[in-house]
C-alpha cells in the first residue's frame, strides 16, 4: 500500500512532527511510505526518520533556494501574498502564502497514492477539497474540537464530511467529531500517538530534578508552573526545575523566574534532540498546560520511568494518567494544587518509585507497533 | 523489532543492554547487566583511535572514549548522570575526571577531562547589597576544621577586591559587597571574575557537575543596583561565575 503523509514542516521539532515521523518509520516496514513536508527550512529533519521513508518538500525556504523555471518569478511574487486557500484562523496561517496555495493545490490534484494522511486543520480541509477521488483521505486532528475558532470551524463543518475518516488523539474528541460526521459516513477513530521502539534510558529516581518540556507559549502554562515551583523550593530548596523548549514567551518567563527568585532552582534549557535522555536524568515530569491535545511527553516520560504531575486539563492527560498509579492529576489552573502535587511526589519517595515502575507499564500501551497496527486496521477498513 | 533498526541505525540489536554504567570512586567502570555476561570491555578514543582494555580506567588519557563489548558498541539504559554521585566523586583531590555518559543514540561513552581544584557553585545569592556564593570544594583536599577564606573578585584588566568567607570540610561560603565592585566605575561595563581564596590559593568558582553547559544563556540572576550601576552575576562561556557591572543609560 502506498501511504502519503502531508505535514506542515517535517524539518522542525514538536509533538506532531515526531509522532508523524515515527509512525511513517514504523509503517515503512510493510508499506511504501512518503512524507510530504509543505515547507523545508533545513537540509535534514531534526528528528529521526527511518531510511525507507521518502521525504520531500513542496516549498523550499532555505536561504538561496530557487524555484525552477518557468515558475521562478511567479513564486517570488506569490510568496509575498497571503494565502487565500487557508483560513486566517488556522493557527499556522502565517506560514502559508499564495505560492504555497498554488503548490499544494497542484500537488493534491496530482498525487497518486492509496492513503493520504493530513496532519492539521488547514491541510485536512485542502485534502477534502483537492485530493483525487480515488485517494483515501484521512485527517488527523491534533487539536481539541472546541479549540478551533468559529471561522475555520465553519470550514471544518463544510469540508470534513468529504473526507474518508478523521483520526483523533483522544476519545473525548472522537465523541465530538462523531456528533458532527456520523450522518455523512466519514469514519472517526481514536488513535493516540505512538512511542518508537529502541533502547531507552530509564530514570534511577536519584536526581532532585523536575522536568517540563514543550514550546514556551501561553497554552503550556509555564507561568503557573514557575509560581508553583516557587512554593516547592520554599520547602525543598535543593530541588531544581529544568524547562526544555523555545518560544515567544521565553523572555517573559525568564523575567518571571527572576522575579520569583528562582535563579538557583530553574533553568531554561532550550531545545534538545534527546528529550528522553534528559527525562531520564529527572525524577518527575510536570505538565502545567491549560490545554493538552494529547501529551506525547507524558508517554515519553512514562517510558523513561518518570511519573507525571499534571493539571487535569482537557484532554490528553486524564486519558493517559491514572492518578495515584503512574502520576498525579491536580485540579486545572490551581497553582497551589500543582505545588502540593509536586511536593507530594517529591516527599513520597517509595510512592514515586512505585509510580515510576507503573508508568513504564502504561507506556507499553502506546508502543508504535501497537499504534501502527491500529492505523493499518483503519486503512484496511477504508481502502476496502 | 524493525522500528528499532530504523530508528537507531547505529545501535545493533541482540547485544545485551547494560542497566547500570557508572564510574566508581576508584575510577573503575562498573557495568551491571540484566544477566551475567563475561565479554571483554574495550574502550576506543574517538580522536586518536587508542584502545584500552578492561574496566580499570585510572590513567586514561583525556578525551571521549566509546565503549564496546563483543565487538559492538555497548548500549545502556543508564542516563549516566547522578548529581550526588558526581559531587561525591569530586570529593577528593584528582587530576582527571572520568565520567560514564549515555550518548543520544543510547551508547555508553566515557569522558575523561583533566581537572584541578575549584569550587563547584551550588547557590548564588545576589541580595542585601552583596553577592553571596555557596559551593563545594571539588577535586581538592577538604579542610576538616572550619577556617576563614575569601571571596575574591578580579576585574578584567583591572583591580581586585574581596569579601569574607569560610570553608569547612568541603563547604565554602563567601560574600562580597557590591559597593566594592562599583566604586569609582567609569567604564560603561566592568566584568569581575570570582574566586574562592583558601589558604592563600585562588580557586575558580564554577558550576560544572550538573551536566548543563551554556549556563550563560540558561540561568539568569537578579540584578541589584548601586546608584546607576546595575550589578548582575552571570555564568561565563566556561560556566565560571562572574559579575557584570553596567552603568545604565539615563532614561528621561
Amino acid at each position: 500500500m502506498k501511504i502519503s503523509f502531508l505535514i506542515l514542516n517535517a524539518y522542525g521539532m514538536g509533538g506532531t512532527i515526531r509522532a508523524t515521523l515515527d509512525l511513517a518509520t514504523e509503517l515503512s516496514v510493510r508499506h511504501n511510505v512518503e512524507v510530504i513536508s509543505v515547507f523545508q527550512h533545513a537540509d535534514r529533519p531534526f528528528l529521526p526518520l527511518g531510511p525507507k521513508v521518502r521525504l520531500r518538500s513542496l516549498v523550499d525556504l532555505r536561504p538561496g533556494a530557487k524555484v525552477r523555471w518557468p515558475y521562478t518569478k511567479r513564486a517570488e511574487r506569490l510568496s509575498q501574498e497571503p494565502s487565500a486557500l487557508v483560513h486566517p484562523e488556522e493557527r499556522a496561517y502565517a506560514s502559508f502564502t499564495a505560492w504555497s496555495d498554488e503548490v499544494l493545490r497542484r500537488e493534491l490534484s496530482r498525487l497518486r497514492t492509496d492513503v493520504l494522511v493530513t496532519t492539521r486543520a488547514g491541510l485536512n480541509i485542502l485534502a477534502a477539497r483537492f485530493a483525487r477521488r480515488r485517494v483515501v483521505t484521512i485527517a488527523q486532528e491534533h487539536l481539541h474540537f472546541e479549540a478551533h475558532k468559529p471561522g475555520i470551524f465553519e470550514e471544518i463543518r463544510q469540508w470534513y464530511p468529504k473526507l474518508d475518516a478523521v483520526v483523533t488523539l483522544t476519545e473525548a474528541d472522537e465523541q465530538d467529531y462523531r456528533g458532527m460526521l456520523d450522518r455523512f459516513g466519514t469514519g472517526v477513530f481514536t488513535i493516540g500517538n505512538g512511542l518508537a521502539g529502541g533502547p531507552r534510558p530509564v530514570s534511577r529516581q536519584e536526581n532532585r530534578i523536575v522536568l517540563a518540556a514543550g514550546r514556551l507559549v501561553p497554552v503550556k502554562g509555564y507561568d503557573r508552573l514557575l509560581k508553583a515551583f516557587a512554593q516547592v523550593v520554599e520547602v525543598r530548596p535543593d530541588w531544581k526545575l529544568r524547562i526544555y523548549g523555545e518560544g515567544r514567551v521565553s523572555d517573559k518567563l525568564v523575567k518571571l523566574a527572576t522575579k520569583l527568585r528562582l535563579h538557583n532552582n530553574v533553568m531554561f534549557m532550550g531545545s534538545t534532540g534527546d528529550i528522553e535522555g534528559e527525562l531520564a536524568k529527572a525524577s518527575i515530569h510536570a505538565v502545567s498546560s491549560r490545554f493538552e491535545g494529547f501529551g506525547m511527553t507524558i508517554i515519553e516520560a512514562f517510558a523513561c520511568g518518570v511519573p507525571v504531575v499534571s493539571f487535569d486539563c482537557p484532554r490528553g492527560p486524564r486519558e493517559i494518567i491514572t492518578s495515584g498509579h503512574d502520576g498525579l492529576l491536580v485540579p486545572p489552573d490551581d497553582v497551589d494544587a500543582l505545588a502540593a502535587g509536586l511536593l507530594k511526589m517529591i516527599d513520597d519517595e517509595d510512592g514515586r518509585r512505585r509510580m515510576a515502575a507503573n508508568a513504564r507499564e502504561t507506556a507499553r500501551e502506546y508502543a508504535i507497533s501497537t499504534i501502527a497496527d491500529r492505523w493499518e486496521d483503519a486503512f484496511t477498513e477504508l481502502v476496502g | 523489532m524493525a522500528s528499532r533498526e530504523t530508528r537507531y541505525e547505529t545501535v545493533p540489536t541482540g547485544v545485551g543492554r547494560a542497566v547500570t554504567s557508572r564510574v566508581d570512586d576508584d575510577d573503575t567502570l562498573r557495568i551491571e547487566w540484566p544477566e551475567p555476561d563475561d565479554g571483554k570491555i574495550l574502550l576506543r578514543n574517538t580522536e586518536t583511535g587508542e584502545e584500552h582494555e578492561g574496566i580499570d580506567l585510572s590513567g586514561l588519557a583525556a578525551g571521549t572514549w566509546t565503549v564496546s563489548k563483543h565487538g559492538a558498541p555497548l548500549v545502556t539504559d543508564d542516563p549516566g548522570f547522578s548529581l550526588d554521585g558526581l559531587v561525591a566523586y569530586a570529593g577528593r583531590a584528582r587530576d582527571r575526571e572520568i565520567r560514564a555518559v549515555r550518548s543520544p543514540e543510547g551508547i555508553l561513552h566515557v569522558l575523561v577531562r583533566e581537572v584541578g581544584p575549584y569550587v563547584e557553585v551550588a547557590r548564588v545569592c545576589p541580595e542585601d547589597g552583596m553577592v553571596g556564593v555557596e559551593g563545594m570544594l571539588a577535586y581538592g583536599e577538604p579542610r576538616p576544621a572550619a577556617r576563614s577564606a575569601w571571596l575574591v573578585a578580579v576585574a578584567r584588566k583591572g583591580p581586585e577586591t574581596a569579601g569574607g568567607g569560610t570553608v569547612r570540610g568541603r563547604r565554602f561560603t563567601g560574600k562580597v559587597p557590591i559597593a566594592q565592585l562599583t566604586e569609582g566605575q567609569t567604564k560603561r561595563r566592568v566584568f569581575w571574575d570570582l574566586f574562592a581564596e583558601i589558604d592563600g590559593v585562588r580557586l575558580p568558582l564554577a558550576a560544572r557537575l550538573d551536566d548543563v553547559t551554556e549556563k550563560k544563556s540558561r540561568v539568569r540572576f537578579p540584578a541589584q543596583y548601586v546608584g546607576q550601576v546595575r550589578v548582575r552575576p552571570y555564568f561565563t562561556d566556561a560556566d565560571s561565575l562572574a559579575v557584570a557591572c553596567t552603568i545604565e543609560e539615563k532614561t528621561s
